[in-house]
């Protein structure tokens, strides 16, 4: 087990990557600002920006395949879509419309998109760690050559799930990357996890570990993308550190007047789909007891009924 | 049909679903190599390998997360959790994801998944191998809850749940898991998943039961009709999806109930039947629903025969109830 520390290939021009990799992160930053403005509209809640750990998201998402799993946290929603889901289907979710896949039931960074292989979003710290384990472990026993990655931040890794994610990896050797996302502040992050390097937890667990520099993206791409072709060919599971340093669009060699005309063009995409999802309203009424079980239970059935007496007396706003 | 135990019919319900099935999976603290404290999984490695019957860390929530990781890949894991006194350092998964990851995704994720975990008093266990936290799981929306009370309940409800679409608590009442024999068959057969049984047929008064306290109830009816009084035994089976209709059809028979179980009295699954009974069926009562269950203390050690319900302290609140 060894800890490495990792650099983008001497020279590394911009290349087919580094350029989705900055729209990415530009798609990113508009995003974050697009739902800052529909909380200050009131029309969300409870979406932390992903500013400052774009660099781990999309250098490592240009290193997976269709077929991997990703698993991440309240900030990472837009992942999805970088891996392929309509924006409409993702901003749906976001804004809890009639059409949402989930019929409104989760708040906006807790969305899922399972037909690009996004777990569902869970706003628990670190409880996604050990589930992770768990794809990995099943992926290990079909010997597919799958992978799942996780990111993470100082958060969970303080929890107890995070010790119990590691050492499943550990004892099953399965092909799992765990992707701790420094928060930028590394003296903070050193007094939340009181060892010098987050990586240096991996010696214990049987983990190889890796640290990288976030604000290098490609440098990330070939770190996780070495520790995806070690899980694919039986190699187990990697820790990768990746630290936050400085902005990771710098090193992609995006000029001004590009990011410009893809923030623009990105932010007219979604003020046009907020429109229209807005227009539908809300899921039906009766969608609030879908998905509990895969069948409505007696229960359900009679409590779906009350609500919906309930509301067809009081539809006026006034006591008959 | 064959003769058994409970851990007989556990470990025949699994071997069954193995075999059928190559996604289904049993995990656990000493399940494979060892074949279970109890002995339920006793074989089961030798017979399909380590790969599908594990032994795991000792991690409740490394057990579940990683039964709800194999869950939303497509496999159906069967985990044990040793005890269910045991369980609480997994109820963040349990409560939290594995009970929320179909709503939360639309159906997008499930997690067909059966938490077998032994659970109630009767061992000597004292305070961290008797509790029965039926309740807490009962409570929480998208987990059903299921209690077998002898062999034959057991394989046919275990093998249910396996098959169920959705997650289940599969509470495996260890007082009798040995002591509870009976004539069970041989191949696979369900018992539908929500269905409350007659246990036996009166007209007095309803004892509602499950799991080990379906024994106490029988030998309190089998007292009660010494003394002429007709008792009506319903076993609960499945908390959760609860069969409301047969309990309230032997309330309005008897007009007296009854309601047994070992868990503390207050918020214990008691309390909701009750409330079912008295919203949906008040008018056939003849008298107050009582209950006879553990009491609002810590498990007991030395004194846990005076804690836990049984035929005596069943047939003193019949007597009260029909002599109301």
């Amino acid at each position: 087990m060894s800890t490495q520390i990792a650099t983008s290939a001497e020279g590394a021009s911009m290349d087919d990557d580094a350029t989705r990799i900055a729209r990415a992160i530009v798609r990113s930053r508009a995003i974050d600002e697009f739902l800052t403005g529909l909380g200050r509209r009131g029309l969300v809640s409870m979406v932390p920006p992903a500013r400052g750990i774009e660099g781990h998201l999309y250098g490592a998402l240009a290193a997976l395949r269709p077929a991997d799993w990703t698993f991440g946290d309240a900030r990472m929603g837009a992942v999805a879509l970088e891996r392929g889901l309509p924006s409409k289907t993702w901003l749906a979710q976001i804004l809890g419309t009639a059409s949402a896949a989930h019929a409104g039931h989760a708040i906006p960074s807790e969305g899922t998109a399972a037909e690009v292989r996004c777990v569902s979003t869970s706003s628990l710290m670190g409880t996604h760690l050990v589930q992770a384990g768990g794809v990995a472990h099943a992926m290990a026993h079909k010997k597919t050559d799958e992978v799942v990655l996780s990111w993470f931040g100082p958060g969970a890794a303080a929890t107890g799930d995070a010790h119990v994610a590691f050492n499943f990896a550990g004892v099953y050797q399965t092909p799992a990357i765990f992707y701790f996302c420094g928060s930028g502040d590394d003296a903070a992050d050193r007094e939340r996890l009181g060892g010098t390097s987050f990586a240096d937890f991996s010696e214990g667990y049987g983990v190889d570990s890796v640290v990288v520099d976030g604000s290098d993206a490609l440098a990330v791409r070939d770190t996780v993308a070495a520790a995806a072709d070690k899980a694919r060919t039986g190699g187990g599971p990697t820790l990768i550190e990746g630290r936050t340093t400085t902005d990771p669009l710098a090193s992609l060699g995006a000029d001004a007047a590009q990011v410009e005309a893809w923030t623009h063009g990105l932010q007219a995409e979604l003020r046009g789909l907020t429109d229209e999802l807005l227009a539908e309203g809300p899921p039906a009424l009766a969608s609030l007891f879908d998905h509990v079980f895969a069948e409505l239970t007696p229960r359900l059935q009679e409590q779906r009924a009350q609500l919906e007496s309930h509301r067809a007396r009081f539809a006026s706003g006034e006591i008959d | 049909m064959a003769n058994m135990n409970i851990i007989g019919a556990v470990n025949s319900a699994l071997d069954l679903a193995l075999g059928a099935d190559e996604d289904v999976f049993v995990f656990g603290e000493d399940v494979g190599k060892f074949g279970g404290v109890f002995r339920a999984t006793d074989g089961l490695q030798d017979k399909y390998g380590e790969g599908r019957v594990f032994d795991t860390p000792l991690s409740e929530a490394g057990i579940i997360g990683t039964a709800i990781g194999m869950a939303i890949y497509g496999l159906k894991p069967v985990p044990e959790i040793q005890f269910s006194d045991f369980i609480f350092p997994a109820f963040d998964q349990i409560v939290n994801e594995m009970a929320k990851f179909r709503y939360r995704s639309g159906g997008q994720y499930t997690c067909p998944i059966t938490i077998r975990t032994p659970y109630g008093g009767g061992i000597r266990g004292g305070h961290y191998h008797s509790q029965s936290p039926e309740a807490y799981f009962a409570h929480t929306a998208g987990l059903k809850v299921v209690i077998p009370s002898d062999p034959y309940t057991t394989k046919g409800l275990l093998l249910a749940s396996i098959d169920d679409p959705d997650p289940v608590i599969f509470l495996e009442p260890k007082r009798v898991y040995r002591a509870s024999k009976g004539e069970v068959p041989e191949g696979h057969y369900t018992l539908p998943l929500g269905k409350c049984t007659i246990d036996r047929e009166g007209t007095d008064v309803t004892i509602v039961a499950y799991g080990a306290l379906l024994h106490e109830a029988r030998k309190a009816a089998d007292l009660l009709a010494e003394n002429d009084v007709s008792a009506e035994i319903v076993d609960v089976r499945t908390l959760v999806p609860l069969d409301e209709e047969t309990i309230l059809e032997s309330v309005r028979k008897t007009g007296r109930v009854v309601i047994c179980h070992e868990a503390a009295r207050t918020c214990g699954f008691g309390g909701e039947l009750a409330a079912v009974i008295s919203e949906k069926a008040l008018l056939h009562l003849e008298a107050p629903i009582l209950r006879v269950t553990g009491y609002d203390t810590p498990f007991p050690y030395t004194l846990e025969q005076q804690y836990l319900p049984d035929a005596f302290k069943i047939f003193e609140a019949c007597e009260t109830t029909v002599d109301f």
